[in-house]
């Protein structure tokens, strides 16, 4: 006859629970995490700033020698800082479409999570992308673009 | 049921047969205390999921308010934009080059070209206080920035949940002043 309670069964159970939750709570984490950054990535309004700060700057104009190249103000004629203060700008980037093979580390972690999650299904051959700083939150935003 | 099942079998292969009433209190126990903790993180998650519903309800709402509204300033032209707050409400008139049409900010909703825009989340709200700046660049450009804050029980806690609309042309006389 069976005398007591086997431990062994209880811990197996609540190990397999436990491994089942925590695995729920990790794929929740992930949602809540993408659905922040979504909100901070291409924001309608920062879409609507960034066209108008490349025709502003003429950025299709903006030659560029490598992958990833951040606009210099000086070399605009001044006409960058009002808008950089206008538009809580924090720096504009001219960068190839494709970014998938770039290494983006030392453009800082937003910025390379921020290129991570681009599309690439439109045909152009540049981007402009702008970070928005505000209240010390970081949002980007991009538009591609054909040199003239 | 799976755990008894499981002990079962357990027990066939150990060769026991069947159970002590205290092996299965115990069990009853440990699995009410998890089921009880799963069901008030089940509560708690859709609280959460009504609350990210209206948001993204609202979300989608800005989107395409701000859309609608900057179609317009860029198809039409803005000039300039006239804001008169009331007790209840505050309407800006847009000036576009030939025409004019007028957005309504009251604390709920926003209405524009005949269209309500609500927000659903029980603690937004939009203020009635409208920043608007009209700044003149280099070139004949000029910049218009209104924003329209978005409150969450009282304060405006970020930025990127607020109305921001933005327009920048060129100007064509000298007439177009700041607000």
């Amino acid at each position: 006859m069976r005398q007591g309670f086997a431990l062994l069964e209880t811990m197996i159970v609540v190990t397999v629970l436990s491994v089942s939750l925590l695995m729920l709570y990790g794929t929740f984490t992930d949602m809540v995490n993408n659905n922040k950054n979504n909100i901070l990535y291409d924001n309608v309004s920062n879409i609507y700033k960034t066209y108008f700060v490349k025709e502003y700057l003429e950025l299709d104009k903006y030659y560029i020698d490598s992958d990833i190249e951040e606009v210099d103000c000086r070399s605009i004629d001044n006409k960058c800082d009002r808008l950089f203060s206008l538009y809580n700008i924090e720096k504009i980037y001219i960068t190839k479409y494709d970014l998938r093979n770039v290494d983006t580390k030392e453009y800082g972690a937003g910025f390379s999570n921020y290129v991570k999650s681009l599309s690439n299904k439109d045909s152009y051959q540049y981007r402009v992308i702008v970070e928005y700083k505000n209240d010390n939150i970081y949002s980007y935003a991009n538009m591609g673009f054909n040199y003239e | 049921m799976i755990i008894f099942i499981a002990m079962q079998i357990w027990g066939l292969i150990m060769n026991k047969r069947g159970m002590t009433i205290l092996e299965i209190l115990v069990s009853l126990v440990i699995v009410s205390i998890i089921v009880l903790l799963l069901i008030r993180t089940i509560l708690a998650l859709e609280g959460i999921n009504n609350s990210k519903d209206y948001a993204s309800s609202d979300e989608i709402g800005r989107a395409t308010l701000i859309k609608n509204i900057e179609k317009d300033l860029m198809d039409k032209q803005l000039v300039k934009a006239d804001i008169q707050k009331e007790d209840k409400q505050t309407k800006i008139v847009l000036n576009f080059r030939d025409s004019k049409k007028t957005l309504i900010v009251e604390s709920k909703k926003i209405v524009y070209d005949g269209l309500d825009y609500s927000l659903e989340s029980n603690n937004a709200s939009y203020s009635l206080d409208i920043n608007y700046v009209y700044e003149k660049l280099e070139d004949n450009c000029y910049v218009i920035n209104i924003d329209i804050l978005v409150l969450i029980g009282g304060v405006n806690t970020t930025v990127n949940d607020d109305i921001n609309l933005t327009f920048m042309g060129l100007e064509e006389n000298s007439d177009n002043n700041t607000n």
